[in-house]
């Protein structure tokens, strides 16, 4: 069966720099140094990530962080919330522009 | 030594050649390593592959349906090297070394042998035998409990070791700290070992802690002393659920590409012997799990006067990648 999305292909990803390599090296410097330990723990940043992996819905994101946060000690239960502050947010980001629709209709409306 | 090739597929059948792209002597080769043992201080005492559980990372593939048990005979040896050796820590393990009907004269002839006496536990078979009655000859004998604890979440601990583990866990637990286990006074140490539910890696050792500490006291009021994370070895039952999954391949590149040489010097085959239900003896208990025989052969705990010297090169095989993924294994 064709599909665009492989999960071998993930692998691939560094192979980006083979065209601009100078660019792709400032990315996975800047890459690396967003995921190690900060102020934030590299579990937090692996649930963040995969929240955002959801929001931009991103399968290669999703397969490489949902194994990050399992490796991090993460339970399923608290991915599972991670998705639904993702879903809450994009969900919420929908909602809340209603808020320019009500505006808009009002000043057409009589 | 030479490298054993991986097995593909389940343990029980048809070996064929490995499909691992780099054996782990090779590796060890191409680090400058060579990986021998140092003064061996502990003995390990495998005392039967019997087990309530039939957990699915099990290397050993332990269960209700293994009858393999160390005889009195046998026993009366392994405690003989013990005493001609003086080991500063024996570990007693399983299977469910409760379900060994020896268990407690074996706990109370080893506990003068040694300064530290393990015995490890599923915490289910303790809590399904004579709970009070083994707890009393552990607290008695100043043993140290090192409990298996996959994980705070309930759904993904039954997935790992069957249902209604996780609700028993915690009630053994509980006994244990009733009696002083996993206080700092009397001082009866209590560990917990986490193993991951699946085809990854552990966490960080400290991290998950910090976590379980806080997690088990605030919920539960279970206390403990240490925390250990421990990989899954692509052995035995484990490596069947692996093959089944299709996670073998996956779980066998992370595990080599997690490879870190600084872990060798800390692994525990340097400082180990292994000694099986039959008296065998192995480097550690995965070579045992693989019937891997020590360098020098296949050797019986009788025809040792004492354990091997230090320089002894130790038997590896491509499970090895376990124990020097990431931190290491100690």
């Amino acid at each position: 069966m064709e599909t665009y999305y492989k999960p071998e292909d993930l692998h691939k990803f560094q192979e980006i720099g083979k065209e601009a390599p100078e660019l792709a090296k400032k990315f996975f410097d800047y890459y690396n140094a967003v995921f190690a330990e900060g102020d934030l723990t590299g579990r937090e940043k692996a649930l963040i990530a995969l929240a955002v992996a959801h929001t931009v819905q991103c399968p290669y994101c999703i397969d490489a962080f949902t194994q990050a946060c399992l490796e991090n000690g993460s339970t399923q239960g608290e991915m599972t919330e991670a998705v639904h502050v993702a879903t809450a947010i994009r969900g919420g980001a929908a909602l809340v522009h209603g808020v320019q629709m009500r505006n808009i209709a009002q000043k057409l409306s009589m | 030594m030479e490298a054993r090739p991986m097995l593909q597929g389940p343990t029980r059948g048809p070996k064929k050649a490995s499909m691992a792209t780099a054996s782990f002597s090779r590796t060890l080769s191409r680090h400058g390593i060579r990986l021998e043992r140092g003064e061996t201080i502990t003995l390990q005492i495998n005392v039967g592959l019997l087990c309530n559980q039939v957990c699915r990372h099990c290397h050993l593939d332990a269960g209700p349906n293994r009858l393999e048990l160390m005889d009195e005979d046998t026993f009366n040896e392994v405690a003989a090297f013990a005493q001609r050796v003086g080991f500063k820590t024996i570990d007693i393990t399983g299977g469910a070394p409760e379900l060994h009907p020896n268990l407690i004269s074996m706990i109370e002839r080893l506990s003068p042998l040694a300064k530290r006496l393990i015995v490890r536990s599923n915490l289910t078979a303790l809590e399904d035998t004579h709970p009070d009655r083994f707890i009393d000859v552990f607290r008695r004998h100043g043993v140290v409990v090192v409990a298996s604890f996959p994980s705070l979440n309930h759904i993904q601990t039954e997935s790992q070791r069957g249902k209604g583990v996780f609700k028993k866990s915690i009630k053994a637990l509980q006994r244990l700290n009733a009696v002083g286990y996993g206080k700092e006074v009397p001082g009866l140490e209590l560990d917990l070992v986490s193993n991951p539910t699946g085809a990854f890696l552990p966490p960080s050792q400290a991290q998950a802690e910090e976590r379980f500490r806080r997690f088990l006291k605030d919920k539960w009021g279970v206390v403990f002393n240490h925390l250990f994370t421990f990989a899954n070895v692509p052995l035995g039952r484990f490596r069947q659920w692996l093959h089944q999954s299709g996670n073998l391949g996956h779980y066998m590149e992370r595990l080599i590409s997690s490879f870190n040489p600084c872990a060798v010097e800390g692994l525990m085959c340097r400082t180990l012997l292994s000694v099986a239900w039959d008296g065998y003896v192995y480097d550690c208990d995965f070579n045992l799990a693989e019937s891997l025989p020590m360098a020098s052969g296949k050797t019986h705990i009788s025809e040792m006067q004492g354990p091997p010297k230090p320089g002894t090169p130790i038997a590896v095989a491509d499970h090895c990648y376990t124990c020097t993924a990431g931190a290491g294994f100690t």
